[in-house]
Protein backbone atom coordinates (compact mmCIF):
# COMPACT_ATOMS: atom_id res chain seq x y z
CA UNK A 1 0.00 0.00 0.00
CA UNK A 2 1.30 3.46 -0.93
CA UNK A 3 2.09 5.69 2.05
CA UNK A 4 3.16 9.30 2.37
CA UNK A 5 6.62 10.07 3.72
CA UNK A 6 6.36 13.32 5.69
CA UNK A 7 5.54 14.33 8.30
CA UNK A 8 6.63 11.20 10.22
CA UNK A 9 3.38 11.22 12.20
CA UNK A 10 1.44 10.49 9.01
CA UNK A 11 3.52 7.59 7.71
CA UNK A 12 0.91 4.92 8.32
CA UNK A 13 -1.89 6.78 6.61
CA UNK A 14 -2.91 5.42 3.19
CA UNK A 15 -3.00 8.05 0.46
CA UNK A 16 -6.49 8.86 -0.68
CA UNK A 17 -6.32 12.38 -2.03
CA UNK A 18 -8.74 13.60 -4.66
CA UNK A 19 -10.79 16.63 -5.55
CA UNK A 20 -14.15 16.81 -3.72
CA UNK A 21 -15.77 17.71 -7.05
CA UNK A 22 -14.36 14.52 -8.54
CA UNK A 23 -15.96 12.56 -5.68
CA UNK A 24 -19.31 14.04 -6.69
CA UNK A 25 -18.81 13.47 -10.41
CA UNK A 26 -17.58 9.88 -10.00
CA UNK A 27 -20.54 9.19 -7.71
CA UNK A 28 -23.02 10.27 -10.35
CA UNK A 29 -21.16 8.80 -13.34
CA UNK A 30 -21.06 5.38 -11.67
CA UNK A 31 -24.66 5.75 -10.45
CA UNK A 32 -23.50 5.61 -6.84
CA UNK A 33 -21.25 2.53 -7.12
CA UNK A 34 -18.17 4.67 -6.50
CA UNK A 35 -19.35 5.50 -2.98
CA UNK A 36 -18.82 1.88 -1.92
CA UNK A 37 -15.14 2.24 -2.73
CA UNK A 38 -14.95 5.79 -1.39
CA UNK A 39 -16.50 4.85 1.97
CA UNK A 40 -14.14 1.87 2.23
CA UNK A 41 -11.05 3.97 1.57
CA UNK A 42 -12.11 6.78 3.89
CA UNK A 43 -12.83 4.28 6.67
CA UNK A 44 -9.34 2.88 6.14
CA UNK A 45 -7.76 6.37 6.29
CA UNK A 46 -9.72 7.32 9.41
CA UNK A 47 -8.84 4.12 11.25
CA UNK A 48 -5.19 4.83 10.42
CA UNK A 49 -5.44 8.41 11.68
CA UNK A 50 -7.07 7.35 14.93
CA UNK A 51 -4.75 4.34 15.35
CA UNK A 52 -7.77 2.25 16.30
CA UNK A 53 -10.97 0.95 14.71
CA UNK A 54 -12.95 4.18 14.84
CA UNK A 55 -15.23 3.34 11.91
CA UNK A 56 -16.64 -0.11 11.20
CA UNK A 57 -15.54 -0.92 7.64
CA UNK A 58 -18.53 -3.23 7.17
CA UNK A 59 -20.93 -0.43 8.18
CA UNK A 60 -19.04 2.00 5.93
CA UNK A 61 -19.56 -0.12 2.82
CA UNK A 62 -23.23 -0.76 3.63
CA UNK A 63 -23.60 3.04 3.93
CA UNK A 64 -24.35 3.84 0.27
CA UNK A 65 -27.25 1.38 0.37
CA UNK A 66 -28.51 2.10 3.85
CA UNK A 67 -29.16 5.62 5.13
CA UNK A 68 -28.73 4.90 8.88
CA UNK A 69 -25.40 3.16 8.24
CA UNK A 70 -24.29 6.14 6.17
CA UNK A 71 -25.29 8.57 8.92
CA UNK A 72 -23.32 6.47 11.43
CA UNK A 73 -20.34 6.41 9.05
CA UNK A 74 -20.27 10.19 8.62
CA UNK A 75 -20.80 10.77 12.34
CA UNK A 76 -17.83 8.58 13.28
CA UNK A 77 -15.70 9.91 10.43
CA UNK A 78 -16.48 13.52 11.35
CA UNK A 79 -15.40 12.89 14.92
CA UNK A 80 -11.83 12.28 13.78
CA UNK A 81 -11.50 15.69 12.13
CA UNK A 82 -10.16 17.23 15.31
CA UNK A 83 -7.23 14.80 15.05
CA UNK A 84 -6.81 15.70 11.39
CA UNK A 85 -6.67 19.36 12.45
CA UNK A 86 -4.04 18.54 15.06
CA UNK A 87 -1.94 16.56 12.59
CA UNK A 88 -2.11 19.30 9.95
CA UNK A 89 -1.66 22.25 12.33
CA UNK A 90 -5.19 23.45 11.64
CA UNK A 91 -6.52 24.26 15.13
CA UNK A 92 -9.74 25.60 13.62
CA UNK A 93 -10.72 22.10 12.51
CA UNK A 94 -13.01 20.60 15.14
CA UNK A 95 -15.20 17.53 15.59
CA UNK A 96 -17.78 17.82 12.80
CA UNK A 97 -19.43 14.44 13.36
CA UNK A 98 -22.89 15.78 14.12
CA UNK A 99 -22.87 18.26 11.25
CA UNK A 100 -21.75 15.64 8.70
CA UNK A 101 -24.32 13.16 10.05
CA UNK A 102 -27.16 15.68 9.67
CA UNK A 103 -26.07 16.70 6.16
CA UNK A 104 -25.66 13.05 5.14
CA UNK A 105 -29.25 12.40 6.16
CA UNK A 106 -30.40 14.72 3.37
CA UNK A 107 -27.51 14.97 0.85
CA UNK A 108 -24.79 12.39 1.55
CA UNK A 109 -22.78 13.58 -1.47
CA UNK A 110 -22.20 16.94 0.21
CA UNK A 111 -20.98 15.24 3.41
CA UNK A 112 -18.62 13.18 1.28
CA UNK A 113 -17.23 16.30 -0.40
CA UNK A 114 -16.73 18.10 2.93
CA UNK A 115 -15.01 15.08 4.46
CA UNK A 116 -12.78 14.56 1.42
CA UNK A 117 -11.72 18.23 1.47
CA UNK A 118 -10.65 17.87 5.12
CA UNK A 119 -8.88 14.56 4.51
CA UNK A 120 -6.96 16.19 1.63
CA UNK A 121 -5.29 18.47 4.20
CA UNK A 122 -3.27 15.47 5.36
CA UNK A 123 -1.56 15.25 2.00
CA UNK A 124 -1.44 18.95 1.10
CA UNK A 125 1.64 19.41 3.31
CA UNK A 126 3.55 16.96 1.10
CA UNK A 127 2.74 18.64 -2.20
CA UNK A 128 5.87 20.34 -3.62
CA UNK A 129 5.61 24.14 -3.73
CA UNK B 1 -19.38 4.27 29.81
CA UNK B 2 -22.04 6.96 29.35
CA UNK B 3 -21.17 7.18 25.66
CA UNK B 4 -21.23 3.36 25.32
CA UNK B 5 -24.76 3.21 26.73
CA UNK B 6 -25.96 6.35 24.91
CA UNK B 7 -24.74 5.16 21.51
CA UNK B 8 -26.39 1.77 21.97
CA UNK B 9 -29.71 3.22 23.10
CA UNK B 10 -29.71 5.57 20.09
CA UNK B 11 -28.75 2.69 17.78
CA UNK B 12 -31.49 0.41 19.18
CA UNK B 13 -34.09 3.17 18.71
CA UNK B 14 -32.88 3.82 15.15
CA UNK B 15 -32.82 0.14 14.22
CA UNK B 16 -36.30 -0.43 15.65
CA UNK B 17 -37.53 2.49 13.54
CA UNK B 18 -35.93 0.96 10.42
CA UNK B 19 -37.57 -2.40 11.12
CA UNK B 20 -41.02 -1.16 12.10
CA UNK B 21 -41.72 2.12 10.26
CA UNK B 22 -41.77 0.54 6.76
CA UNK B 23 -44.99 -1.24 7.80
CA UNK B 24 -46.81 2.11 7.90
CA UNK B 25 -44.98 3.73 5.00
CA UNK B 26 -47.30 2.31 2.35
CA UNK B 27 -50.28 3.58 4.36
CA UNK B 28 -48.81 7.10 4.60
CA UNK B 29 -47.62 7.01 1.01
CA UNK B 30 -50.06 4.96 -1.11
CA UNK B 31 -48.29 6.00 -4.37
CA UNK B 32 -45.10 4.41 -3.13
CA UNK B 33 -45.00 1.72 -5.82
CA UNK B 34 -45.48 4.11 -8.75
CA UNK B 35 -44.40 7.48 -7.33
CA UNK B 36 -41.23 9.53 -7.81
CA UNK B 37 -38.06 8.00 -6.40
CA UNK B 38 -36.26 9.93 -3.65
CA UNK B 39 -32.87 8.76 -4.93
CA UNK B 40 -30.64 11.68 -6.04
CA UNK B 41 -28.71 9.44 -8.45
CA UNK B 42 -31.92 8.26 -10.13
CA UNK B 43 -33.16 11.84 -10.25
CA UNK B 44 -30.00 13.17 -11.92
CA UNK B 45 -28.98 10.28 -14.17
CA UNK B 46 -32.30 8.54 -14.77
CA UNK B 47 -30.73 5.18 -13.87
CA UNK B 48 -31.27 3.31 -10.61
CA UNK B 49 -28.48 3.29 -8.02
CA UNK B 50 -27.37 0.13 -6.15
CA UNK B 51 -29.69 1.07 -3.27
CA UNK B 52 -32.80 1.82 -5.32
CA UNK B 53 -35.64 -0.41 -4.17
CA UNK B 54 -34.30 -1.29 -0.72
CA UNK B 55 -36.88 0.90 1.03
CA UNK B 56 -39.76 -0.63 -0.94
CA UNK B 57 -38.26 -4.10 -0.36
CA UNK B 58 -38.40 -3.43 3.41
CA UNK B 59 -42.01 -2.21 3.14
CA UNK B 60 -43.08 -5.35 1.25
CA UNK B 61 -41.26 -7.56 3.71
CA UNK B 62 -43.04 -6.04 6.70
CA UNK B 63 -46.32 -6.84 4.92
CA UNK B 64 -45.24 -10.44 4.35
CA UNK B 65 -44.91 -10.01 0.56
CA UNK B 66 -41.61 -11.83 0.16
CA UNK B 67 -41.73 -12.17 -3.65
CA UNK B 68 -42.48 -8.46 -4.09
CA UNK B 69 -39.69 -7.61 -1.69
CA UNK B 70 -37.19 -9.68 -3.69
CA UNK B 71 -38.37 -8.11 -6.93
CA UNK B 72 -37.72 -4.58 -5.59
CA UNK B 73 -34.25 -5.45 -4.32
CA UNK B 74 -32.79 -8.96 -4.16
CA UNK B 75 -30.73 -8.04 -1.08
CA UNK B 76 -33.65 -6.42 0.78
CA UNK B 77 -34.41 -9.57 2.78
CA UNK B 78 -30.72 -10.07 3.63
CA UNK B 79 -30.41 -6.43 4.72
CA UNK B 80 -33.51 -6.76 6.90
CA UNK B 81 -32.08 -9.87 8.58
CA UNK B 82 -28.73 -8.14 9.11
CA UNK B 83 -30.57 -5.19 10.69
CA UNK B 84 -32.30 -7.62 13.08
CA UNK B 85 -28.94 -9.21 13.94
CA UNK B 86 -27.35 -5.81 14.61
CA UNK B 87 -30.32 -4.92 16.83
CA UNK B 88 -29.80 -8.14 18.83
CA UNK B 89 -26.05 -7.39 19.03
CA UNK B 90 -26.69 -3.93 20.52
CA UNK B 91 -29.26 -5.25 23.01
CA UNK B 92 -26.82 -7.96 24.17
CA UNK B 93 -24.04 -5.35 24.44
CA UNK B 94 -26.26 -3.09 26.49
CA UNK B 95 -27.10 -5.94 28.88
CA UNK B 96 -23.54 -7.28 29.17
CA UNK B 97 -21.86 -3.86 29.16
CA UNK B 98 -19.21 -4.87 26.62
CA UNK B 99 -18.84 -5.02 22.86
CA UNK B 100 -19.39 -8.32 21.01
CA UNK B 101 -18.69 -9.48 17.42
CA UNK B 102 -16.23 -6.61 17.00
CA UNK B 103 -14.00 -8.59 14.64
CA UNK B 104 -16.88 -9.16 12.21
CA UNK B 105 -17.78 -5.49 11.87
CA UNK B 106 -14.20 -4.30 11.40
CA UNK B 107 -13.18 -7.07 9.02
CA UNK B 108 -12.01 -6.02 5.54
CA UNK B 109 -12.95 -9.37 3.99
CA UNK B 110 -16.53 -8.89 5.21
CA UNK B 111 -16.51 -5.39 3.71
CA UNK B 112 -15.33 -6.67 0.32
CA UNK B 113 -17.93 -9.46 0.41
CA UNK B 114 -20.66 -6.84 0.99
CA UNK B 115 -19.33 -4.70 -1.88
CA UNK B 116 -19.22 -7.76 -4.17
CA UNK B 117 -22.81 -8.70 -3.26
CA UNK B 118 -24.08 -5.20 -4.07
CA UNK B 119 -22.06 -4.90 -7.29
CA UNK B 120 -23.28 -8.29 -8.59
CA UNK B 121 -26.87 -7.44 -7.66
CA UNK B 122 -26.49 -4.05 -9.30
CA UNK B 123 -25.27 -5.57 -12.57
CA UNK B 124 -28.44 -7.71 -12.69
CA UNK B 125 -30.59 -4.70 -11.76
CA UNK B 126 -29.09 -2.62 -14.58
CA UNK B 127 -29.42 -5.51 -17.04
CA UNK B 128 -33.09 -5.83 -16.13
CA UNK B 129 -33.52 -2.04 -16.34
CA UNK B 130 -31.97 -1.87 -19.82
CA UNK B 131 -34.08 -4.79 -21.03
CA UNK B 132 -37.25 -3.07 -19.79
CA UNK B 133 -36.47 0.58 -20.64
CA UNK B 134 -33.46 0.65 -22.94
CA UNK B 135 -30.70 3.25 -22.65
CA UNK B 136 -32.93 5.99 -24.05
CA UNK B 137 -35.66 5.17 -21.52
CA UNK B 138 -33.24 5.76 -18.66
CA UNK B 139 -31.82 8.96 -20.12
CA UNK B 140 -35.31 10.37 -20.64
CA UNK B 141 -35.91 10.13 -16.90
CA UNK B 142 -32.78 12.14 -16.05
CA UNK B 143 -33.00 15.66 -14.71
CA UNK B 144 -30.81 16.96 -17.56
CA UNK B 145 -33.12 15.54 -20.22
CA UNK B 146 -36.17 17.02 -18.52
CA UNK B 147 -34.38 20.35 -18.11
CA UNK B 148 -33.40 20.71 -21.75
CA UNK B 149 -36.25 18.96 -23.54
Amino acid sequence: MQTINVPPDNERIPVFEMSPILVLILGFVTCGLYYFYWNYKIAEVINSIMERDQVSIAAAVIGPCCLPANVYFFYEAGRCLEDVGRMTNTPGLKDEGMMLAIISFFIPMVSAMILQSHINRLYAQNTPA
Amino acid sequence: MRRFVGVRIAAIAGLLAILVLPYWWIIWNPDMESGQSYCPVKFVTGFPCPACGTGRAFVMLTHGRLADSLSYHPLGVAMYLVTVLILIKFIVELVRGREILRGLFYNKQVAWAIIAAFVITYIFTLWHFFLSNGLAGGLKESAFYRMFS
